[in-house]
């Protein structure tokens, strides 16, 4: 099976491509049987009509190519309950010859957009509130308000609907449609403001509570079209001044980013439920002050860190947490999302603010400063428009999924919410966010990847339908960022393995999908559990899979043999153990809750990006070559570019940082040399292109402290501990051991008999 | 040094000269008499209330009224080291001139060596006639430069500070009182006083709370609106309040687009006691004025009131606690007592649609911050708006004096026994205003110490501490030095009928909230028959004389009690209502002598031959109608009258007043069918009207209120407006002047 092409077609990746054939095999597979499912993945196929739906009880399967047609009858067999359905009369002219776009083989993805769905009740265009810290510097906060304001004039989607919110001690909600002077609410931020408060607000204030604008009417005063009030709105964030409030010496600045979330989801909550709305918090750093404060204002109590978490000692974590979850938690449900802009890298507090993201599927941009690109291009990437002139994100979608009566769905780990569909399919074992089949998300793009579990719930021995495959249909029901109501359906079938040998049910392995699959429970588990047992969770399973699929003689390491397609999938495991997934000491609890924000967002091959960095190695004449992650790739001639997807690194080599200090670059007798600079560079700015966020960009010479980029995620292949073989390479300075000893372990424990 | 320690009656100061231009003008203080009874038993026997009502910022009525300011030398001002009483025309300079002899507590102080002067061979001090403060009985101390006297000066002297908050709520709005209000304020920007220090700030409130950023550097205002209401909550720590100056074009912008952002609005609410609250929170650093405008009942938040009037008690003895405070406010005394603290003053504009405001509850506010209230009874912007425009700019441009403090001091043989007006009695002769103005009075009745006076005068000093506008501290400083006399003659003899009738009358008022409206009026009538029957049986030469004898000074008495029983706050009914009752209750608690008699015995003026009238061009100059007495022996069926009662007047047309005479004054032949209640005298080239409107000018520009003018006709339903001010005509409720003579003659003669 060509998973790449799977991919390409649905958006998914399979853990195991061909199903074990009962619930005890199914587990003796040690890897879940699960897949990656990229909802917004570009280019699917679109009708404009209704899909048609299965009639049978409990089944709201979709018609789909697997589906038997009797086109004499024009019926259709539900490849899920085995209902038979009429087809509709509109489908009167089908013919072996003549198939609606949804019987296609090939379109096993399909979206429909129908005119009933959306003109009986259209939805309004999509929602953008900017919730904006003013407790910045003078001139962040100036850059912070003229990227708004570019977006604003210029970026948006057509006839989208603006709000803003802006906060420090107090929270501001700014009424925009006032033409005589700008007028705002004010809120304590020292308060949780209700929703009943925000509800009674909607119908205050001196005028009528609806505000009409040309032939249209609103449901309140503060979302209106940023066509109408571009101008309001630009001269309110250019007299947007830094809060007011005297920041006192040895004190932070008072920010109550929970009471400015708590208006921002409130006012969303009480208008626009279940319309497309994404609120846009641009924060510059912890909440001080009201709900959901993570650090109070005295400069003496330092930020939280790992061991303080650990340890129960973070005096508002678990409050905070669970207060932002809260919030993140009111926002899913009516189908909005929460982005999280924070110009602090490592202690924005977002490691408690991180459910509002994670719950909603908002996106996150952690940067050093609103004036860097990371920040700059970040934020303009998520309103620019696809190759189709459209603006690729979608709000408010459901996902439903639908199985085979012999597979169950154990849960799903990604950004999203239990709908708590409690449907025949729910298995009983959970993993990541279970009992359901039906997951919320307020925000998708085509990036937003989930990870679904499934179990086989078959007997052993217990036989299966002749001729059938295993099913499994995603109908994902969202709002496009026109504000048209969508349907997509990817229907996915995977043939059952005759038989119980591991050959059968290996070769269907794919390890990619695999590593990515693990490496979001492993993140799930350490969320809750100690790091350590992750690893040795990790560790175990990893030797339960070789032991069971690898060919080997019983104690004797040596014949230790793994197929293709399982035998990067320890260097996956190796480079996941020591990633700052889960060796979390060297970066603040922020940085630690964003990278595995990141990890459970991507799709596969992003995702071992992040676990497994690439190395490309620029020499004279040689171009780019992939080199291993090893600390013998590094060489003094050598130019390399790193790519962590956090990060891009380019590290010269001693010799080549001593001519480029020289300047060797400017003297036109070294025109190759100046080539040679120029393409890793080159190469680095394409990588940096498609991220999202864009990845921190460093340069660094060999020896300098900036190289610490490169030596703390390559394997160390010669460390001090063991210099025996110090013929090539760095010597690295770790404790951590090097893949070749972890291969050596693994086989060794791999070949025990037990 | 036995003589600077000891006071006896050898050291009794006697008044070098009582020459008449240092005479103490009755602008400033009048006694209800200008002796001191020397006994206990004299003063009770006259039956006369001793004591004075004082208006310290009174506005110069004549050229002796204008007052020197004083500049204190390097020494500052000089004191009697033992009372602190201020040195003034009757202290007594000796040895030389290097000592000078207390006439308040007869110590003999030390003259400090930068005031000192040689006396002359009289005994005067040589420099006396560069001495004002020796010479005048009201001078103005500047205050000296602050590091020499730090007593003065808790801190700099605050700039004049106004901070307007104004409701916005249904009536508001419809009534037009929010456009007029933010109108007039707006065309007195150029006007406020104090500037380049002056500060502002508006908060305009219905259910929610709404602040304006008035930072300069702002190109707009910003509107910040408060909706909770649970706590106090300033959304700004700054640019709420701000420099006038600096801050000029934003306040314009302000107030130019503050009306549009108010349409039509259906909230009914007040979230008045919070808007308090949070103008309390930002001027409390400074001090200064609120001036409020409300047109509902608070109903939100803190200060919320309950509707407690009662039709059922209205007219009966228990009314009276609708004059007062509700017994379950805290809140507005409260709030009261922190802003006295805070040199805070709060001005009330009440506008009533007919509906219960409570008046009372809401006049804790003024009562105990030295304000002022007003109040506008189912106010229009079209009939009622120049009231209002003129009232707020009177407001806003009188004399002020903030941060005060008034303390009256006496020589030992008297005290002050009661005060009466707005102010906090912060200790027994030192009264917190905060504000002081050109419209208020305050009153004092005295009481002799001991049984015997032992001195032959008596002096009485009022010093009141205060920072002008301009950010200038000064004590005017008030002296009178009275003769103390054994006869009841000299006390009937010196007795001032305007004085002796306030002074009563603010007595009556605080019985009327102490018991009840007819024991006030009992108590104003029982008192003249008591002062007259004393009269006549100590006095009156023929005693065997069975008319009604009246002293010289106090013949108006029994004619001025009569008008106070029947004026707006004790008539007897129901027609006035509970709120407009306390309003004028209140007024009279603050009213100088001049306003009262005006208030309670209106002038009236014969204008039917008005065309006859001579008046040259200048309104200085011009010769007033005959004013005649307040019964309806003038109204003639072809006349016109013109009643003045220093809040407004009042013509009134006969039924046959002459057609051509109306033609020339509106335009139009009658008035029939005319809605007078709305009616505009119109400003027309003929002489009659001409005439017409120089009268009027030349009755307002004599009154610091402007005057409104009502138009009634005979027969109409409005008339009584007019008739009922006609206080010598018998009544429904009350006698006519000659019944009432003839009754107190009764009570007197059945006495004896
Ligand atoms: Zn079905
Ligand atoms: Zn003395």
């Amino acid at each position: 099976m060509d998973f790449d092409a799977a991919e390409e077609q649905d958006g998914v990746r399979m853990s195991f491509n061909t199903l074990p054939p009962s619930r005890l095999e199914s587990t003796r597979l040690v890897v879940p049987l699960g897949c990656t499912y990229t909802p917004l993945k570009e280019n699917m196929p679109t009708v404009y009509y209704d899909p048609v739906v299965c009639k049978g009880t409990n089944c709201k399967t979709v018609l789909n190519p697997y589906c038997s047609i009797d086109f004499k009858s024009k019926m259709w067999v539900c490849t899920f309950c085995f209902y038979r359905n009429p087809l509709p009369p509109s489908y009167n002219d089908i013919s072996e010859t003549n198939l609606p776009a949804e019987l296609i083989p090939r379109y096993t993805t399909m979206e429909y957009v129908t005119a009933k769905a959306n003109d009986r009740n259209p939805l309004p265009p999509p929602i953008f509130l900017f919730v904006i810290d003013t407790c910045l510097t003078a001139e962040e906060l100036e850059e912070l308000k003229s990227a708004i304001v570019v977006t604003v004039s210029s970026l948006m989607p057509e006839n989208s609907l603006v709000g803003l919110i802006t906060y420090g001690k107090t929270v501001q909600l700014f009424e925009l449609g006032v033409e005589e002077i700008p007028k705002s609410y004010v809120f304590n931020g020292s308060k949780d403001v209700t929703a009943k408060q925000i509800s009674d607000l909607l119908s205050i204030g001196g005028r009528p509570a609806a505000q009409s604008m040309g032939n249209q009417t609103f449901p309140n005063r503060f979302l209106l079209p940023h066509t109408e009030v571009e101008f309001a709105l630009t001269s309110i964030l250019e007299e947007l001044q830094v809060d007011p409030h005297p920041v006192k010496s040895g004190r932070r600045p008072l920010r109550a980013t929970g009471a400015a979330l708590s208006v921002a989801v409130g006012l969303l909550e009480c208008s626009y439920p279940n319309c497309g709305a994404r609120i846009m918090l641009f924060t510059g750093g912890p909440c001080t002050y009201g709900p959901g404060v993570v650090v109070s204002d005295d400069l003496t109590e330092t930020l939280r860190s790992h061991t303080d978490i650990s340890k129960d000692n973070a005096k508002h974590t678990k409050k905070a947490y669970k207060y932002y979850e809260s919030l993140g938690g009111r926002a899913v449900t009516n189908g909005h999302l929460i982005d999280v802009f924070a110009q602090s890298y490592d202690q924005p507090g977002f490691y408690e603010m991180q459910e509002l993201t994670k719950k909603t599927g908002g996106l996150v941009v952690l940067g050093d400063e609103f004036k860097a690109r990371v920040f700059k291009d970040s934020f303009q990437k998520i309103f620019a428009k696809n190759e189709k002139g459209v603006h690729p994100f979608a709000f408010n979608a459901t996902i439903d999924v639908q199985t085979s009566k012999e597979i169950k769905v154990s849960g799903c780990i990604g950004h999203c919410a239990s709908t708590n569909k409690k449907t025949n399919n729910v298995s009983e074992t959970e993993i990541g966010v279970g009992g359901t089949s039906g997951w919320k998300i307020g925000g998708i793009d085509p990036f937003t990847t989930l990870a679904f579990y499934f179990e086989v719930v078959v007997q052993h021995g217990q036989p299966l339908p002749a001729g059938q495959k295993g099913l499994i249909q995603f109908t994902t029901h969202y709002q496009s960022s026109s504000g048209e109501r969508v349907l997509r359906v990817t229907t996915i079938a995977r043939d059952w393995a005759p038989d119980t040998t591991n050959q059968t049910i290996g070769a269907g392995f794919d390890q990619e999908a695999a590593a990515v699959l693990m490496a979001r429970i492993a993140v799930f588990k350490a969320e809750t559990e100690e790091a350590f047992d992750v690893l040795r969770w990790l560790d175990r399973m990893l030797i339960r899979l070789v032991a069971k699929f690898a060919d080997y003689t019983k104690d004797d390491p040596n014949s230790f043999q793994l197929s293709t397609n399982f035998a990067v999938y320890p260097q996956f495991m190796f480079h996941l153990r020591r990633s700052h997934f889960l060796q979390v000491w060297n970066s603040s609890p922020d940085e630690t809750a964003f990278y595995r924000y990141m990890l459970n967002r991507e799709n596969v091959m992003n995702t071992l990006l992040m676990i497994q960095p690439t190395l490309e190695a620029y020499g004279f004449g040689t171009g780019a070559v992939t080199v291993l992650l090893a600390s013998t790739s590094i060489q003094p001639d050598k130019i390399l570019l790193l790519d962590s997807f956090f990060r891009v690194v380019i590290h010269y080599g001693e010799t080549i940082a001593q001519w480029r200090k020289a300047g060797y670059q400017d003297d036109p007798k070294h025109e190759a040399f100046k080539q040679l600079l120029e393409q890793p560079k080159e190469a680095a700015q394409e990588l940096m292109k498609s991220r999202f966020p864009l990845p921190r960009f460093i340069e660094a010479d060999q020896h300098t402290s900036q190289a610490r980029f490169i030596l703390a995620t390559i394997d160390p292949v010669v460390t001090h501990t063991n210099q025996s073989n110090a013929a090539a390479g760095e010597v690295i300075f770790t404790d951590d051991v090097n893949l070749k000893v972890f291969m050596d372990h693994l086989k060794k424990l791999a070949v025990q008999s037990s | 040094n036995s003589s600077s320690s000891t006071s006896n009656h050898a050291g009794e100061v006697i008044p070098l000269s009582i020459a008449p231009e240092v005479q103490c003008p009755p602008t400033f203080l009048r006694m209800t008499y200008n002796n001191i009874p020397q006994t206990k038993a004299l003063a009770n026997k006259s039956n006369i209330p001793f004591g004075c009502i004082m208006h310290p910022l009174a506005r110069p009525q004549s050229q002796s009224d204008v007052i020197p300011v004083v500049s204190p030398g390097l020494c500052g001002v000089v004191r009697c080291r033992r009372c602190r009483s201020y040195i003034n025309p009757f202290a007594l300079f000796v040895d030389g001139g290097r000592r000078w002899r207390c006439n308040f507590c007869y110590l003999t102080n030390d003259v400090p060596t930068d005031y000192y002067s040689p006396l002359d061979a009289t005994g005067r001090r040589t420099d006396l006639a560069d001495r004002p403060e020796l010479q005048r009985r009201v001078v103005d101390e500047a205050s000296p430069p602050s590091d020499s006297l730090p007593e003065y000066m808790v801190r700099p002297p605050q700039p004049a500070t106004y901070f307007f908050l104004i409701d916005a709520s249904f009536y508001a709005i419809s009534s037009g009182m929010f456009h007029m209000t933010i109108e007039t304020i707006r065309r007195t920007l150029d006007e406020f006083p104090g500037s380049p220090r002056t500060r502002i700030g508006f908060i305009t409130f219905n259910s929610s709370l709404h602040f304006y950023n008035l930072r300069s550097t702002l190109s707009k205002p910003q509107m910040l609106v408060v909706t909770d209401l649970s706590e106090v909550f300033l959304p700004l720590p700054d640019d709420l309040l701000v420099n006038l100056v600096d801050s000029r074009a934003i306040v314009d912008t302000l107030l130019t687009k503050l009306p549009s952002m108010f349409p039509v609005t259906q909230n009914v609410d007040s979230a008045y006691g919070m808007a308090l609250k949070c103008a309390f929170e930002l001027i409390k650093p400074i001090g200064g004025k609120i001036i409020s405008f409300v047109s509902t009942l608070p109903s939100m938040g803190d200060g919320k009131l309950p509707n407690r009037e009662d039709s059922r008690i209205v007219g009966t003895d228990k009314e009276t606690i609708l004059f007062n405070p509700s017994l379950d406010d805290k809140f507005y005394k409260d709030l009261a007592m922190d802003c006295s603290r805070a040199q805070i003053s709060i001005d009330t504009f009440i506008f009533s649609s007919h509906q219960f405001l409570d008046v009372a509850t809401l006049s804790s506010l003024s009562q105990f911050t030295g304000g002022e209230n007003y109040f506008y009874l189912n106010f229009r912007s079209d009939t009622d708006g120049e009231k209002l425009f003129h009232d707020l700019r009177n407001n806003i441009l009188r004399e002020t004096g903030f941060e005060a403090v008034f303390r009256v001091r006496c020589s030992k043989a008297v005290n002050v026994e009661s005060q009466y007006g707005n102010f906090f009695v912060r200790s027994t002769d030192l009264l917190a205003l905060p504000n002081v103005d050109a419209d208020k009075s305050y009153a004092f009745q005295f009481q002799l110490v001991d049984n015997n006076v032992s001195t032959k005068y008596v002096s009485i000093q009022a010093a009141l501490l205060y920072t002008t506008t301009f950010g200038e501290r000064r004590i005017r400083i008030m002296t009178q030095c009275l003769a103390v006399t054994n006869s009841l003659a000299d006390i009937f003899r010196s007795s001032d009928v305007g004085a002796v009738t306030t002074l009563l009358t603010k007595i009556a008022v605080e019985k009327a909230l102490s018991s009840k409206l007819s024991d006030a009026r009992d108590m104003l009538v029982n008192r003249c028959v008591d002062i007259l029957t004393v009269y006549k049986t100590d006095l009156a030469s023929r005693k065997e004389n069975t008319q009604l004898l009246l002293p010289e000074a106090l013949k108006l008495l029994p004619l001025y009690i009569l008008s106070v029983t029947k004026s707006t706050p004790f008539r007897l009914g129901t027609e006035v209502k509970p709120d407009e009752r306390t309003y004028f209750l209140n007024l009279f608690r603050i009213s100088s002598v001049q306003n009262i008699i005006s208030l309670v015995y209106p002038t009236l003026y014969n204008m039917t031959n008005l065309h006859e009238l001579a008046t040259p061009g200048t309104e200085e100059f011009v010769t007033l109608p005959n004013q005649v007495n307040l019964n309806s022996e003038h109204l003639s069926r072809s006349g016109m009258l013109l009643l003045e009662d220093s809040q407004q007047m009042i013509l009134w047309l006969g039924r046959d007043y002459p057609q051509q005479n109306m033609y020339e004054i509106f335009g139009i032949p009658t008035l029939e069918g005319v809605d007078l209640s709305t009616l505009q005298l119109p400003q027309l080239e003929t002489p009659l009207s001409v005439k017409l409107h120089t009268v009027l000018n030349a009755i307002r520009s004599q009154k610091s209120v402007f005057l409104p003018l009502r138009i009634v006709r005979e027969g109409e339903g409005r008339e009584y407006l007019f008739t009922q001010r006609l206080v010598e005509d018998k009544m429904r409720n009350s006698t006519s002047y000659y019944d009432f003579l003839v009754l107190i003659h009764q009570r007197i003669q059945k006495s004896q």
